[in-house]
């Protein structure tokens, strides 16, 4: 179980971390991007109270930060499953089968895009062109890039998943 | 015939060749010290000048041209962006460079903050590249380490920085200007143009931005020459570029070649040919954004003149290629999909025009297609064409209205019939 | 400067300006949505596309500049630009923009608050296609989300332009908006418990050119074009924004800002625009009233101010008659006040209650009350704020208590305390207040929307207050409340009274009279002022030029009318 949100502003080395990402940049208000991704890394999502902590940090409007986590498809202001499976939907990969593939992880895990598995393991999203199309149909597992996944290799994929 | 030549891929393939000891053995960074030390900023876009780079993001704007634009004084600060958001569909030869020979960009940008005494760069790379992100991170600060980066590099008196930019999953944000909105923090919703970024770019500041791929290209040049380059391959667009092969072909890849290929080259010479030995129905060839071609039409050379003769671009070289069981309004509802879904949504041509050519086209593909749909499709493709804040309208449009024009009996037939033609209802697939 | 010829019709754009702002100064009408003179530019409705000659595309006008060209490039040797409006061009991307902003667009004019004043609609009717090809079902998006207190937003409705949006990040800097999502799905969004609620959050209404914000205090009362417009001004600080006034049978609807370059630009405060819905909860009395046997009794008009006349004119020494006058009253009643005061009690009395509060560095003053300025002009004194209304009234035998309630908030057995030497308490106001209450005599008072007069702000920009809504006929300004008591004093014998007097009564009657047709804006500020120096001998000695510090002499003059 990850961290709440409380948790995660109240310790100090995620703190340490954002004091370092904010001076990374030349202007402050370049980090916040950056801190969104750390603070979905650690929690899995974006919480609003951690979007006003950030509109503090940076001084920026909160409307602004929520403008900006909706806009961008890989925020999530919702907690989101364990694995978040995002399978490319664009044309090269449907040229390859992505479409087919789709429908079978869609099968074996019961659920349709935009949803999570009731244990909150699985989030199955279609993403855009994932910049491997010689490679399709290609699949995104968390960080991690897979390639030329037929439904077979879906499966292995899926057992090596905890 | 075009050339093989080994400018940008030269080192991949080796083991480690992300390391920075690995790229110096193969002649990372060598440019960059004889630029530094044996010749004058305008000595080095001189020699970019004459080599003719054009740049290599989709638009072949040329590259040196583009960095004179940026103001002369020494004092002004100015950035330098390198676009590493690589999302045009049919597109993945920056991410090659990246995971492979990142040192070879660091180096380009570099030799480009000489010639442009520039302060500082980014490097703006999209999301969902954590890998690549990992790559780029490490190999700045090896270059750190050797001084290639930070104050008075290498005793030249250029001080230059370079910060990594990750984006967060916006095609969008490769749009220059709403990339450095994004890197300001912002959403990535472009900005009116003028001003141009070489007035008004990020931070408000004087910048210049250019594609990996670009940037990538500036070592061999200051090494070899800007007369060696501007005579490799084609007059428009000389030098090597990465064609990237994908769908329906036998060979699918990366392809460093110089744009005199052509595209039936490209595709039967070196992709091997159409996978289940189908026949060839249509090709993208710069990336999805750039009107479709017909079979006939794939007799040209792969560069500006060549492609403009049937009405295309190269674009952004990603070469997507769709044998005979492709069903065309499915293709183009696939495309219609991703531009509706990628619109920032800030002036009304693009956000409502991909929403509506989405309706229509899924009607058409449903079955539910009504007599003048293709009108009514190609009179929107004119309403949002040249009507927009960036070239996004423009890019949904031109698939739009290419497809239909070409391919028009086939939506004709879906109109009538209600359904796919024969040869379309099984689509070919990799498995 | 650049020459531009548009539409065959030469106008002038300055360099910093934009060829839409150029051609609106000149009065040539582009259309335009998302461009608004007071935010930043952001181009994005591409409703003002326009044709330039030799650009291959069309140009949004709101963000092109137009630099000069050389000599030998001018077109037709003399123009930097020429530009055509109405080319078929032109008209086709007009139409495609409007059927793209319909698309998706619930068409609900006949229950929409905007319908009537609508850009969208206004611009289908002139620029549309007549016919809507769409078939599909329209997307769905949040209707009647609660933005604030006073904002109500209908994302299905909004054409997404950002005004609102900009308004918050540039004007207030308050930042409470933002659009989220993108694509088609985009709309306009708050924060998870932050509110639109800062002071001007209702000029966003305003700004909205569709019906997608509204404000609850107007929201379907009325259709736009049954209302009637009267131009006016607010009176609730010395900022004076220029208002337009909204009614409806006698009824104030809305109040809305009017633009005025030299007083609030576009906007207006919501605290002054809901005036009239605070107005409205007030209690009014339309019939002067006595206190008899402890009770205040209505009585006639005439036998009312009789027995008060008898009571007070003369009958007091001055320095046992305290008078609370008010920044409410306009230049017109403070001027009648100076008349009243010399005739009745011999002498100029009066003690303008100055109430100061909170102030912004966008409009709001802190001067609490429209006038001051005025009262400073007629040469009248000032009290500071309530606390010193002990003070002023300690010891008094006679108080009057003008357009001030001036025992707001404070107990009975204290106000009684202070009033414990004061043999007759007169109010006269709009409203039958907690101060009123406690009089002997009540005198019912013409609102600020009742009555004509004029208003200097802070910085000494004069300006008209308009009849707006009629009073009902118990309630007068008070420039007609003196002139009936002077008319009633020539026929009352009065002890103590010179017949001397009853002359300059006359005259300065005729003055009064005339108030109701008099219209100090149209004669201009300075014939209004010598009118005013003879009918009061105190102003003899002030000129025109002392006036300077307040700023009468650049200023004064007729505007704000648009
Ligand atoms: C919608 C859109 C997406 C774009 N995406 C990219 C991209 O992913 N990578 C890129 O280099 N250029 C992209 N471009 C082009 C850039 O705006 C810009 O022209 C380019 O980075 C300039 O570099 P170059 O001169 O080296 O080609 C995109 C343009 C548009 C309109
Ligand atoms: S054309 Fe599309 S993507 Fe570009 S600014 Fe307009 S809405 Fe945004
Ligand atoms: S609510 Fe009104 S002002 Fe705000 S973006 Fe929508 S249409 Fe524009
Ligand atoms: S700023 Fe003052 S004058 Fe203007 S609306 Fe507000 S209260 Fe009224
Ligand atoms: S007014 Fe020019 S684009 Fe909106």
């Amino acid at each position: 179980m990850s961290k709440s949100v409380k948790e995660l502003l109240s310790d100090k080395e995620f703190i340490r971390k954002v004091e370092k990402l904010k001076k990374l940049y030349p202007e402050e208000r370049s980090s916040l991007l950056a801190l969104l991704h750390l603070c979905q890394n650690e929690i899995s999502y974006i919480p609003h109270e951690f979007q006003e902590f950030v509109a503090k940090e940076l001084n920026i409007s909160p409307a602004h930060i929520k403008g900006v986590v909706t806009f961008y498809e890989m925020f999530f202001d919702k907690p989101k499953g364990k694995y978040l499976i995002q399978v490319c939907r664009t044309l090269p990969c449907m040229l390859a089968g992505a479409e087919i593939l789709l429908e079978h992880i869609s099968t074996k895990l019961g659920i349709q895009p935009g949803q999570t598995t009731p244990d909150g393991k699985y989030t199955l999203v279609n993403v855009e062109c994932l910049a491997c199309c010689d490679k399709g149909p290609a699949i995104m597992i968390n960080d991690n890039l897979y390639t030329r996944v037929t439904p077979d290799e879906f499966d292995n994929i899926l057992k090596e998943l905890k | 015939m075009a050339l093989e030549e080994k400018i940008l891929t030269a080192n991949i393939g080796k083991k480690t060749s992300s390391d920075i000891d690995s790229a110096m053995q193969g002649g990372a960074y060598e440019a960059l010290i004889k630029a530094l030390t044996k010749m004058t900023p305008e000595q080095v876009l001189n020699e970019v000048k004459i080599s003719n780079l054009k740049g290599r993001g989709g638009a072949g704007f040329p590259t040196a041209l583009k960095w004179s634009f940026l103001p002369k004084e020494k004092k002004k600060i100015k950035y330098l962006v390198c676009n590493a958001d690589e999302s045009e569909p049919g597109t993945f030869k920056d991410r090659l460079i990246i995971e492979n020979d990142p040192h070879k960009i660091i180096e380009g940008i570099i030799i480009a903050a000489y010639a442009t005494n520039a302060n500082a760069g980014f490097i703006y790379i999209r999301g969902e590249m954590p890998l690549g992100a990992k790559i780029l991170e490490k190999a700045i600060s090896q270059a750190y380490e050797r001084h290639f980066l930070g104050k008075n590099i290498m005793g030249s008196g250029l001080d230059f920085d370079i910060f990594l930019v990750r984006g967060a999953g916006a095609y969008i944000c490769g749009e220059e200007t709403a990339l450095m909105n994004s890197i300001e923090g912002k959403r990535g919703e472009p900005r009116i143009k003028p001003p141009f970024p070489a007035s008004y770019g990020v931070y408000g500041k004087p910048s210049n931005i250019n594609n990996v791929e670009t940037y990538a290209n500036v070592p061999a040049i200051i090494k070899n020459g800007g007369n060696w380059y501007a005579n490799l391959g084609s007059k428009d667009t000389p030098g090597t570029r990465l064609f990237g092969l994908s769908g329906h072909i036998k060979k699918p890849g990366i392809y460093e070649l110089t744009s005199d290929v052509t595209v039936r080259e490209l595709i039967f010479n070196y992709g091997g040919g159409i996978l289940g030995d189908k026949k060839l129905k249509a090709v993208i060839p710069g990336g999805s954004s750039v009107p479709v071609l017909t079979s006939n039409e794939i007799d040209v050379e792969m560069d500006s003149a060549g492609l403009k003769k049937v009405g295309s671009m190269p674009g952004s070289a990603g070469v997507i290629v769709m044998n005979e069981t492709v069903c065309m309004v499915k293709a183009l509802l696939n495309l219609i999909k991703f531009y509706e879904h990628e619109s920032c949504g800030q002036c009304t041509p693009c956000r409502e025009g991909t929403h509506f050519l989405r309706l229509i086209i899924e009607d058409i593909e449903k079955g539910e297609g009504k007599e003048g749909d293709l009108e009514k499709i190609l009179s929107l493709c004119k309403n949002i064409m040249g009507r927009t804040i960036c070239p996004l309208g423009d890019a949904a449009a031109m698939p739009c209205e290419s497809f239909v024009k070409k391919f028009r009996e086939e939506f004709e037939y879906h109109i009538k019939e209600k359904k796919c033609l024969p040869e379309t209802i099984k689509m070919t697939t990799v498995f | 400067m650049a020459l531009v010829l548009i539409d065959g019709k030469e106008i002038v754009v300055n360099p910093e300006e934009t060829l839409l702002q150029a051609a609106l100064r000149q009065n040539i009408y582009i259309p335009y949505y998302c461009y608004h003179p007071s935010l930043s530019i952001v181009g994005q409705c591409r409703m003002c596309l326009v044709k330039v000659e030799g650009a291959p595309k069309l140009l949004t006008a709101c963000t092109t500049y137009v630099p000069e060209l050389p000599k030998e490039k001018k077109i037709d040797g003399k123009y930097d630009m020429k530009i055509f409006t109405k080319s078929e061009e032109v008209k086709e991307a007009q139409r495609g923009v409007l059927e793209f902003l319909l698309l998706n667009h619930p068409l609900d004019c006949p229950i929409c608050d905007q319908a009537g004043e609508c850009q969208l609609q206004i611009y289908s009717y002139e620029y549309g296609n007549s016919r809507s090809e769409f078939r599909f079902e329209k997307l769905h998006a949040p209707k009647r989300v609660d933005l604030g207190e006073h904002i109500v937003y209908d994302a299905e409705r909004c054409i997404k332009c950002t005004r609102c949006i900009r308004f918050c990040n540039e004007v207030t800097k308050s930042g409470e908006l933002t659009l989220i999502k993108r694509g088609v799905h985009t709309y306009v969004d708050t924060f998870e418990g932050k509110s639109l609620n800062n002071p001007y959050s209702i000029c966003t209404a305003d700004i909205c050119p569709v019906g997608a914000l509204t404000y609850k205090e107007f929201r379907f009362k009325e259709r736009v074009w049954f209302l009637q417009a009267t131009n006016s001004v607010c009176p609730e600080c010395s900022r004076n924004c220029s208002i337009r006034v909204d009614t409806y049978k006698g009824e104030i609807m809305r109040i809305v800002p009017r633009f005025n370059p030299s007083v609030n630009g576009y906007f207006m405060c919501d605290y002054g625009r809901l005036v009239s819905e605070r107005i409205k909860n007030k209690e009014v009395r339309e019939i002067p009233s006595l206190r008899e046997k402890g009770i205040l009794e209505p009585r006639m008009e005439k036998g009312f101010y009789k027995i008060l006349l008898s009571k007070i004119t003369r009958k007091y020494e001055p320095k046992d008659v305290a008078v609370i006058l008010s920044g409410r009253m306009t230049n017109e009643e403070l001027e009648s006040f100076k008349v009243f005061s010399l005739i009745v009690f011999g002498e100029i009395l009066g003690d303008v209650l100055y109430i100061t509060g909170e102030k912004d560095d966008i409009l709001v003053k802190d001067e609490k009350r429209a006038n001051y300025c005025g009262a400073k002009f007629f040469d009248l004194k000032f009290t500071k704020a309530n606390e010193n209304i002990k003070n002023i009234i300690k010891g008094k035998k006679l108080v009057i208590s003008i357009r001030e309630d001036i025992f707001k908030g404070i107990k009975e057995e204290q106000v009684k305390e202070i009033l414990s030497s004061v043999e007759i308490f007169v109010v006269m106001d709009a409203f039958f207040t907690e101060t009123a209450k406690m009089s002997n005599f009540y005198i019912p008072l013409a609102s600020w929307f009742e009555m004509e007069g004029t208003t200097f702000n802070y910085d000494a920009h004069l300006q008209k207050i308009s009849k707006c809504v009629s009073p009902p006929k118990g309630r007068k300004p008070f420039y007609d409340v003196v002139s009936l008591m002077l008319n009633l004093l020539t026929e009352m014998e009065i002890k103590d009274f010179e017949t001397a007097k009853e002359k300059e009564i006359e005259s300065v009657k005729k003055v009064l009279d005339t108030f109701k047709e008099r219209d100090v804006m149209k004669g201009g500020f300075v014939p209004w002022f010598k009118e005013v120096k003879n009918a009061i001998p105190q102003l003899k000695n002030i000129s025109l030029k002392d006036l300077a510090p307040l700023g009468f002499s650049a200023k004064g003059k007729k505007d704000g009318d648009n």
